[in-house]
């Protein structure tokens, strides 16, 4: 037994340690031969996988198929069949070609373990041979130590050629498929363009370098139409272009929608599923098919479907595997470009925002600069002016004084148009009507006050319908919004709910499309309710007073109206209504301010 | 001789009124002064005014207050709101006062409307 065990630890081949156990029954028990058969799997028959010598190798044959019942049946019942000398009701004729000559007794020892029946040990001897129960269990022992040496290989395989082959094959296999994967994830990661991703992955399914299937297509999900639409495609390394195949989520999506409502892999012939058939195929052979999902955190972004259509190989379970972790990585590229691509845009519309918030705050800056100065410059303007055109009148003679005072008049004027032209342009910027979303410029104001309303504990809830285009100026428009929000934020100082809604609504001379924003202020107190749209009017400490008087004003040139649903002690609802007309600027003819100024200077 | 017409001045600034009021009187008017609202109301309660020419941006009670008490008080009396800002124009020209100038060193347009409104 110490040298039993010896073996098994001395070398790692498994046929070796095999021969050499047999070789050492032989040789300690004293029988003409020894050697181990396995039981193949799910067969009847045993195969000899090693023996004490080779002597039926000389008739030419390297491979015996036995098939003998009676060591069959006592080897799955884990008992040894002992025949102590051979009788007629026991078949020789196997055991005589193995051993090459007409053996006389027998011994079958079961090689198992709890689990598993590898196969059985067998002992022929050339006389009559009394197997005592003492070796009977030394054999039991050695054959219990085979059974490790054959689980811990776990490979059980008809000739060494074939497992080394086999072997052999499977590991350059996996390697190259392993290096392939390294590559392509290496690739998938450093890339944030989606189209790079697909066509990428396409690449390392057909390519030669790559897991050298026929043909690979990538269909991504839409989620608004919860279906499948083909967007990559390729097929021997080659990239061409995806055709206009939509695959619903339901039981006419065939496997395809299996694989993504499942969540698995499929394997599946064409040929049984009518969806890979009649569109995949469009009416070529049908292969054999593995469809499987890509999926990025808990949630499917599409499929991976791949076929070997010229050479018409079987998908095996390797293969299945090894496009399933490509498909764990195409799905987590997919995703990280989906966040790269999100992070930007939001990244982007931020410096926007900022950009135009920067605007707005220099311009009203400006404004505000502009008009203080323009009361303080106007008002010493005034006087010097008017006093030197007085003065004029009263020098007299022509000494020269008079002169200096048509000189100061002069320049006085000049100054007061500067003035002006400073006040027009800080105060009322261009004009620019377009066609515009009116859903689109509320979410934008929205966007900007998100902020303060997040700091006052004030909830927005949109109820925004679809609404037609309506001509009018974005940045006008913007503003009275603006300013109404601005409002219903400064009612609620300690939290409340603004609601903003849009609707359409339809009369005779066109219609109108509505944004109603309603507040939780606790509405306004009744005899200040006429006062609100005039200006200077205002119930705030710092208000100019001018939000709302201007407000109204932007909204009459566009030739609507803002109505007021005051609820005291609730809150207060304004709805901007903007007519749909396409030129609202006829109802009402807006004449810009400095056109006016212009003719009263000249 | 008809007795000329009284105009009250309104304004926070002494040279505006020195300006105002010699011109105003060689049109041939009696000019009334005022530096704050509240002085504008005391005169317009104890004369007879036929017009005020009234600054908006004033310290203490501002121009568009004392437009509202004068207006409550005397609804037709004409009121030219004379200002620095010209921005306002727009909201407050087509409100309660009758005319809305915007300051300048030419006093013709302010001139014409109240020659307008008093014939």
């Amino acid at each position: 037994m110490p040298r039993l065990i010896k073996i098994n630890h001395a070398t790692v081949d498994l046929k070796d340690r095999l021969e050499q156990t047999v070789l050492l029954i032989v040789e300690a028990f004293e029988v003409a031969f020894c050697g181990f058969f396995s039981l193949q799997t799910g067969g009847d028959h045993f195969i000899l996988e090693a023996a004490s010598d080779y002597s039926h190798r000389k008739e030419g044959r390297c491979r015996l198929d036995i098939k003998e019942e009676n060591l069959r049946q006592a080897i799955q019942k884990k008992r040894p069949l002992i025949i102590a000398e051979w009788s007629n009701d026991f078949p020789k004729e196997y055991w005589q070609k193995i051993a090459g000559y007409e053996p006389r007794s027998f011994l079958g020892i079961p090689v198992s373990d709890e689990n598993v029946t590898y196969g059985a040990l067998v002992l022929l001897h050339d006389r009559p041979r009394a197997w005592v129960q003492e070796e009977v269990n030394l054999l039991d022992l050695a054959s219990q130590e085979m059974a490790g040496m054959l689980r811990s290989t776990d490979v059980l395989l008809p000739s060494e050629e074939r497992i080394v082959e086999t072997l052999a094959r499977e590991n350059a296999g996996m390697v190259r498929e392993l290096s392939t994967l390294y590559k392509i994830s290496g690739h998938l990661m450093t890339t944030v363009s989606v189209d790079e991703i697909g066509k990428t992955v396409i690449k390392a399914i057909t390519g030669d370098e790559g897991l050298g299937f026929d043909r690979a297509v990538i269909c991504l999900m839409d989620e608004q139409e919860e279906v499948l639409k083909e967007v990559w495609r390729g097929e021997k390394g080659e990239e061409s272009s995806a055709r206009d195949i939509i695959i619903p989520l339901n039981k006419d999506g065939g496997a395809l929608a299996r694989a993504v409502q499942e969540r698995v892999p499929i394997t599946i012939n064409a040929n049984s599923d009518p969806v890979l058939s009649k569109i995949w195929f469009e009416g070529l052979d049908c292969a054999d098919c593995a469809v499987v999902p890509i999926i990025a955190k808990y949630k499917v972004m599409g499929v991976i479907v791949v076929d070997s259509f010229c050479n018409n190989r079987a998908i095996t379970k390797e293969n299945v595997c090894v496009i399933s972790m490509l498909a764990n990585h195409t799905g987590l590229a997919l995703d990280n470009a989906r966040l790269y691509t999100f992070l930007d845009r939001t990244n982007k519309e931020l410096v926007e925002a900022r950009g135009l918030l920067a605007e707005a705050e220099k311009l009203a800056a400006m404004g505000e600069m502009a008009s203080t100065l323009a009361h303080e410059i106007r008002n010493p303007l005034v006087s010097i002016g008017g006093l030197a055109r007085r003065a004029i009148k009263v020098v007299n003679g022509d000494n020269g004084g008079k002169r200096y005072l048509e000189v100061i008049v002069d320049e006085v004027g000049r100054l007061e148009k500067t003035l002006n032209e400073l006040l027009d342009y800080a105060q009322e910027p261009e004009e620019s009507y377009a066609k515009k979303d009116l859903n689109h410029i509320v979410e934008e104001c929205l966007e900007l006050m998100h902020r303060e309303f997040e700091e006052a504990s004030i909830t927005v809830k949109k109820d925004l319908k679809s609404i037609p285009l309506i001509w009018c100026d974005e940045r006008q428009i913007k503003h009275t919004l603006f300013n109404i929000l601005l409002n219903a934020r400064q009612a609620m100082p300690g939290g409340g709910a603004i609601r903003v809604s849009s609707s359409v609504e339809e009369d005779d001379a066109g219609g109108y499309v509505t944004c109603t924003i309603k507040d939780t202020g606790g509405g306004i107190p009744e005899a200040s309710l006429h006062n609100i749209f005039n200006p200077f009017f205002t119930t705030k400490k710092e208000g100019s007073g001018l939000g709302l008087a201007i407000s109204y004003r932007i909204v009459s040139h566009h030739g609507g109206k803002i109505e007021v649903e005051n609820e005291p002690g609730h809150g207060v609802a304004f709805s901007v209504k903007l007519p749909m007309n396409p030129e609202p600027r006829g109802h009402n003819v807006y004449k810009p301010k400095n056109k006016i100024k212009k003719q009263k200077l000249e | 001789m008809e007795e000329s017409k009284k105009i009250l001045v309104v304004d926070d600034e002494e040279s505006i009124h020195l300006l105002y009021r010699e011109e105003l009187e060689e049109e041939g008017y009696q000019v009334f002064s005022a530096t704050n609202g509240e002085e504008a109301l005391e005169i317009f309660g104890s004369n007879p005014i036929d017009l005020v020419i009234l600054d908006i941006n004033m310290p203490g009670m501002d121009g568009i207050e004392v437009l509202r008490q004068l207006k409550a008080q005397k609804p037709s009396l004409p009121v030219i709101l004379s200002t620095a800002y010209s921005e306002y124009k727009h909201d407050l020209g087509s409100w309660a006062s009758d005319d809305y100038i915007v300051k300048s060193s030419s006093l013709d347009e302010l001139k014409t409307s109240i020659r307008k409104r008093l014939g």
